[in-house]
């Protein structure tokens, strides 16, 4: 790799967009830089599934043609990634699962028809733990993304870890994920670049193959937080075809990037430093507490006492509705299917053999939270409970702006430590699923480094206020230097 | 995770973990209950996968259990996070996914219909 190719994947897409309109660079030459780079690094790095090189080519000629005639939109001729659990029709998406091998969606997800009406270059479909349910992409039946960062022998973080890899690797210049329970922050935060959990609501789901219906939410990966907010942009609005999605305007959130945080109210919970978490990490986010401190915000310490019971809570509520929204696969009417001349044997066979172990298990919890005689002691509990974690949110809401915590508890880890014992695995997620929980919004970026792994630290807001939550670490961002450091591949 | 349910900090809550009816919900999976669950799922498992699989499922579901210790007898539940309730839209013909299309992913197919097993036995 060399000379221009690399310059143009190390862009931003704000960059890119003002070369793009000033002509000193087209969509086809940013778009085969993109897929020569998929082509010298995906065989290491695995972020993508599906390579969409055809469909790019076309799509960047059409981008092209629409520059000239000076009709450009902020995402015209950007090369971007999409997570495969968002149904495409110009690309397989098998949700990272054996059970959707081959298949072929009759329709687009609402997010990918919004970036397809801007003009937005598809280079592909990124791997992702099956069906969204992991924190490693080790879940994926099609093998393990390996992070950029480091020997590329540790996890990308997951469930989009594929997206977040994309991005860091520059394969993409953007990318698409779902977050359920930190499935873009965590990855994002362990790939050291920008992941966006909108409001639920915020963005339509309309075409996202759903985990679990009310936590999943769709957002941004990108490697600045003005290009986060340019694709939050475009993908967010109401969606007739989801009746979740919110009828409430979309703001112009690059607008709100002013890097001024002076008397903002930023929030500290006690309990998001947890006992485990590693002392990089702790000492990071420590560092930019005070870097916020010295830019003028205000430090509040808080408390949002609920939160070690968001991860408990959390593993009946997403299991229960995973195990209805999955009762969908059954080998009738799409995907893999095993015939066996008797319809429970033929159901319980495809499932068996078309569900891989996480998946399978996860089924088995949320039946078995949903059982006869089990239904009060575990599901109406864990929802109890939600209240109770939401209400904590609501309360800190009263008093700060803006909430403030490490992303995660640990840097990457490596590739195969965590497989064999699943709650160490969820362990993982302990501080990113309280805001799904509750429904907020939240952005992971950079604020360290723990030898040659990125340490990430979360901005939260309350419900629809992406842009405090982007305004907040666009302002971090700009005063630090991370952003700087790309992965050495 | 067998030897934990020995200590004295599991023996303490396990006291007080018990649901509305009195069940006691800590007690160990056996293999018949995993067996059921399966059933109930639709999920086909070979002997040792349940095996594994209720030890798995012992491991999570203990450290679930703590939820037992929090007092929500006043709270209400929380099913979803907005204050969005049934949105309705006019009921009119639409244009909608073409027969063809939509079958075009399923296995078995006859006359524009998906084919499947007898669902009653003798028919």
């Amino acid at each position: 790799m060399g000379g221009v190719t690399d310059a143009l994947t190390d862009l931003t897409i704000a960059k890119a967009r003002a070369l793009l309109d000033r002509r000193e660079v087209s969509s086809a030459e940013l778009t085969d830089a993109h897929l020569a780079r998929i082509a010298a690094v995906d065989d290491r790095v695995h972020a993508f599934l599906h390579r969409m090189d055809d469909v790019a080519r076309g799509q960047a000629a059409e981008a092209d043609r629409r520059i000239a005639a000076g009709e450009a939109a902020p995402l015209t001729g950007i090369p971007v990634a999409l997570k495969d659990v968002l149904v495409t029709t110009d690309a397989p998406t098998t949700a990272g699962s054996k059970i959707l091998a081959g298949y072929r969606s009759p329709y687009d997800a609402t997010v990918v028809e919004k970036m397809r009406a801007q003009g937005a270059v598809f280079v592909g479909k990124t791997n992702t733990d099956e069906f969204a349910m992991g924190s490693s992409t080790e879940n994926s039946a099609y093998g393990p993304t390996h992070n950029p960062w480091g020997d590329l022998d540790r996890v990308p973080g997951g469930s989009s870890g594929g997206s977040a890899a994309a991005v860091a690797a520059r394969e993409a210049m953007g990318a698409l994920g779902s977050d359920t329970g930190g499935s873009i922050r965590q990855p994002a935060g362990f790939c050291g670049v920008i992941g966006m959990k909108p409001t639920y609501g915020r963005v339509s789901r309309y075409g996202l193959i759903a985990f679990a219906s009310s936590l999943d939410q769709i957002g941004p990966f990108a490697r600045t937080v003005e290009d986060a907010a340019i694709i939050l942009e475009a993908i967010a609005g109401h969606d007739p075809l989801d009746s979740t999605s919110l009828d409430i305007l979309v703001p112009t959130y690059r607008n709100v990037l002013t890097g001024d945080v002076r008397g903002v109210r930023l929030g500290v919970p006690k309990e998001y430093f947890v006992e485990g978490m590693q002392p990089e990490v702790e000492a990071a986010v420590r560092a930019a507490i005070a870097e916020f401190a010295r830019l003028g915000a205000e430090i509040v310490p808080i408390s949002l006492p609920y939160t070690k019971y968001a991860l408990a809570t959390y593993y009946i509520i997403a299991p229960a509705e995973c195990s209805a929204n999955l009762s969908r696969f059954d080998g009738v009417k799409y995907g893999y299917s095993h015939q066996a001349g008797d319809l429970r044997d033929s159901y319980e066979l495809t499932r068996g053999e078309g569900f891989g172990p996480e998946v399978k298990r996860r089924i088995m919890l949320g039946t078995y939270a949903l059982s006869s005689g089990y239904y009060d002691a575990y599901y109406v509990k864990a929802q109890k409970t939600r209240t109770l974690i939401k209400r904590d949110f609501d309360e800190a809401f009263t008093d700060v702006d803006a909430i403030i915590a490490a992303t995660s508890p640990t840097v990457a880890f490596k590739i195969g430590e965590k497989v064999q014992d699943p709650l160490a695995m969820y362990l993982n997620d302990v501080l990113t699923i309280p805001a799904n929980m509750a429904g907020i919004p939240g952005i992971s970026l950079t604020c360290g480094f723990k030898d040659d792994l990125p340490i990430a630290l979360q901005v939260l807001g309350p419900a629809l206020g992406e842009e405090i939550c982007l305004r907040v670490a666009h302002a971090y961002e700009q005063a630090t230097p991370w952003k700087e450091r790309l992965a050495d591949l | 995770m067998r030897e934990m349910r020995e200590s004295p900090t599991v023996s303490c809550w396990v006291m007080h973990c018990f649901d509305t009816c009195g069940r006691n919900i800590v007690a160990e999976l056996t293999l018949d209950e995993v067996q059921h669950v399966a059933a109930l799922a639709y999920l086909r498992f070979s002997t040792e996968e349940l095996d594994e699989l209720r030890d798995q499922l012992d491991s999570i579901l203990e450290h679930i259990n703590q939820l037992q210790e929090i007092d929500t007898a006043a709270i209400p539940p929380t099913a979803q996070v907005i204050a969005v309730t049934s949105v309705l839209r006019d009921d009119t013909v639409r244009p909608s996914l073409p027969t063809a299309i939509a079958l075009a992913n399923t296995p078995r197919t006859e006359d524009n219909f998906i084919e499947v097993d007898a669902v009653l036995e003798g028919s």
